[in-house]
């Protein structure tokens, strides 16, 4: 069973998304990045990157992740770790066991080389 | 295996098949992206038929109500008529009533045409019929209201505000589109605590909303913010009074940046913070200028709203 079915499918990933999101726009890591875009957009673009993080129903190519961080000048490696922090305190918080935390934290780690386009 | 009209045309779908898939089959350019219900770029709207339950999944509660679903999840289950988000028909009417409400704003109310439904808060894109200039406004009427009422901020070298102000009688015929939009009040959670705070003529669809969640018998505390520069940029604050007054869960703030008119001093970013240090469990309403929107959007949602939960107007400027 994956994750995303032990959560409990889509409307558990809007949750998450909320959480995530806003720990995200919290983060003084990372948050300058995320100035002036358009949130619903950007919870839709979260909600399918969590749903493929979980194991869900997704078409994850690596193009579109390359596509959508090409522009963001100065992004490196330290931005993608605290994104991935943020994932885990999200999972933390929903009550996720370490197990299937590291097991996401693994899967999200696969498409660091498409966000940083290297 | 079920019939999709788009566009007066008919297509018949294959077995399995998603309304998308059947339309792109047929060489239809249908805006798409992830094929997996995700993304939300292949929305469309249900005119007539059913959609099917998995197709409105994360689709906001006031969209699903208009039949706006993904159609590549949606297979259909009978005959669909679909159309792409915006696509209406045009309704004539006419300038009932026409008068300024202070310096910069005008209320405009129109009859209503027969066969036009709506809800509070939406918006119509209004057609000057001589020419055709479209500029949209949100309705702060209410359906049970025998009017659409209007509330345009005038500005002297806008195109069809300046018409509006200086030209059009009441008696005068209008076009229009719509409705459309989704910041509006949607039934199903009545107890819950509302915040609508809005600039301008942002006030207009909130004048709507407030009064039609009051119709529709909500019962948790109803809170509107409006916000101005000062004292002459305020305007209806007698009608928002008043609805205050008669009912008792509404509370009413007015504020303005320089506290004058013995309104609350303060930027509105900073008297929604005061009022409300934690938004987690409401519903918010945020209309007005697009930089004011975003940024209540924002704050409403780090003070604990849920994403879902926030519907917004932003009202952009057409060039002149």
């Amino acid at each position: 069973m994956s994750l995303y079915e032990k959560l409990g499918g889509s409307a558990a990933v809007d949750a998450a998304v909320d959480i995530f999101y806003r720990k995200v726009l919290l983060d003084d890591r990372i948050n300058s990045f995320f100035e002036g875009i358009d949130m619903d957009k950007q919870a839709a673009k979260q909600k399918a990157f969590l749903t493929m993080v979980f194991g869900g129903p997704h078409n994850y190519t690596g193009k579109d992740m390359r596509e959508g961080h090409k522009h963001l000048k100065g992004l490196n490696d330290s931005h993608v770790d605290a994104v991935i922090e943020n994932l885990g305190a999200t999972l933390k918080e929903l009550g996720v066991s370490d197990e299937d935390i590291a097991d996401v934290a693994a899967i999200a780690e696969s498409v660091r080389d498409d966000v940083l386009n290297r | 295996m079920a019939k999709i009209i788009f566009e007066e045309k008919e297509f018949n779908s294959q077995e399995g098949e998603s309304v998308l898939d059947c339309l792109l089959r047929n060489d239809l350019d249908i805006p798409h992206s992830c094929k997996s219900g995700l993304c939300h770029s292949c929305v469309m709207k249900c005119e007539s038929g059913t959609v099917t339950e998995n197709s409105q999944d994360g689709i906001k509660d006031s969209q699903k109500i208009e039949g706006y679903f993904k159609s590549c999840v949606c297979v259909p289950e009978g005959d669909m008529q679909v159309s792409l988000e915006g696509a209406g028909h045009t309704f004539a009417t006419e300038i009932v009533e026409k008068r300024l409400l202070n310096e910069r704003t005008l209320l405009v109310r129109l009859s209503v045409p027969a066969d036009f439904s709506y809800k509070s808060g939406q918006f119509i894109n209004l057609i000057r019929p001589s020419d055709n200039l479209t500029r949209s406004y949100s309705l702060a009427s209410m359906p049970s209201e025998n009017f659409l009422e209007l509330h345009i901020r005038y500005y002297q070298d806008g195109k069809m505000s300046s018409w509006l102000v200086e030209s059009a009688d009441a008696g005068d015929t209008v076009n229009f589109t719509g409705p459309l939009g989704d910041c509006f009040y949607t039934t199903g959670k009545e107890g819950e605590p509302l915040l609508l705070a809005g600039i301008g003529t942002g006030m207009a669809p909130l004048y709507g909303i407030a009064r039609e969640a009051v119709a529709k018998g909500h019962s948790g505390p109803i809170t509107i913010i409006q916000g101005a520069m000062n004292e002459a940029g305020l305007y209806y604050t007698k009608e928002f009074c008043s609805l205050a007054e008669n009912t008792s869960n509404i509370n009413y703030v007015a504020s303005t940046v320089d506290g004058s008119g013995g309104n609350e001093e303060g930027k509105i970013d900073d008297v929604v913070k005061a009022h409300f240090p934690s938004l987690k469990g409401y519903r918010v309403y945020l209309c007005g200028s697009p930089n004011t929107v975003n940024r209540l959007k924002r704050y409403s949602f780090l003070a604990g709203a849920n994403m879902g939960d926030i519907y917004s107007d932003p009202f952009t400027v057409a060039g002149s």
